[in-house]
């Protein structure tokens, strides 16, 4: 006796738990996408790291931290006009000028780097 | 199980491509698991009413972290597992037991089906949810545990106690 109500309750259990449920599988596939689609897949952010890293890393390599100069004019620098100067701009926004000065016949002089 | 049954090398390419971002491809796991899913959440939360949420939380929550499957193949018990234990959390949060009063105070119910659910209602969460997956869907004590995060010695006294406590109560019914 015992056993057949507690068999009786599985067998009701098990029905239950066939029943289809409220929501359609197609449906739910809907509303899911539609989440995802609205940000609370949270992969969204990481392509907004991703972004923002390649953005800061252009900018400091656009940034020249280390070039030769190009020759500068007399009027520009008052040196003479047959000088070249090494021009370093360092990260931090410094630039240096570091003379480099050569002969008339365009050979820089010994011991003239910087 | 249920979800065993599907093709795995076709689920296992479909997850393959999700974690490559295809949300299409993970729309289309969805609708394929969405009804096993729900029959889960259903019997672990002894009701309807937040079944569906629950596994649309969940699915959602797998998109997030799908990086985290290594084996393509253990997607079906992964997501299982994940269904489950968030139905768990959530029921033993919300306490939803009957109480043993008001259930036993009720006219009897003609619908057999409601009845039952009733008395599974009953129960506290994590021997509901033994009682379910064991008694009704079949799983070994392993998977159980494995579903719950509990050892296989744990799993056999929930059930125990809680097929007593339906039992006793099935009896007292009439």
């Amino acid at each position: 006796m015992k056993n057949e109500k507690l068999e009786r309750l599985r067998r009701d259990l098990e029905e239950w738990s066939r029943q289809e449920s409220r929501l359609s599988a197609s449906a739910a596939r809907e509303r899911i996408m539609a989440r995802l689609e609205a940000g609370n897949g949270r992969r969204g952010w990481l392509f907004g790291v991703a972004a923002a890293v390649a953005a800061a890393a252009a900018i400091l390599l656009a940034t020249p931290w280390n070039r030769e100069a190009q020759p500068v004019t007399p009027a520009a620098t008052g040196s003479a006009p047959t000088s070249r100067l090494l021009v370093y701009e360092l990260r931090s926004g410094t630039t240096l000028y570091l003379p480099l000065p050569i002969d008339s016949t365009g050979e820089e002089l010994e011991g003239g780097q910087g | 199980m249920t979800l065993a049954r599907r093709d795995p090398s076709e689920i296992a390419q479909l997850v393959r491509r999700a974690q490559r971002g295809e949300r299409d491809a993970f729309g289309e796991l969805v609708e394929r698991y969405w009804s096993d899913l729900v029959a889960l959440a259903r019997g672990i939360l002894g009701g309807d009413e937040e079944a569906e949420d629950l596994v649309q939380d969940s699915l959602v929550h797998a998109w997030q972290r799908l990086w985290m499957v290594r084996r393509p193949e253990s997607f079906p018990a992964w997501l299982r597992r994940s269904v489950a234990r968030r139905c768990l959390t959530w029921a033993r949060r919300r306490r939803q037991e009957v109480e043993l009063a008001e259930f036993s105070a009720r006219r009897p119910d003609p619908g057999a089906s409601l009845d039952a659910v009733r008395l599974l209602r009953t129960l506290p969460a994590r021997q509901r949810a033994v009682v379910y997956l064991t008694w009704i869907e079949g799983c070994t004590d392993r998977e159980v545990g494995l579903l719950l995060g509990i050892r296989a010695s744990t799993v056999r006294v929930h059930r125990a106690r809680g097929l007593g406590s339906l039992r006793r109560l099935a009896e007292g019914d009439r």
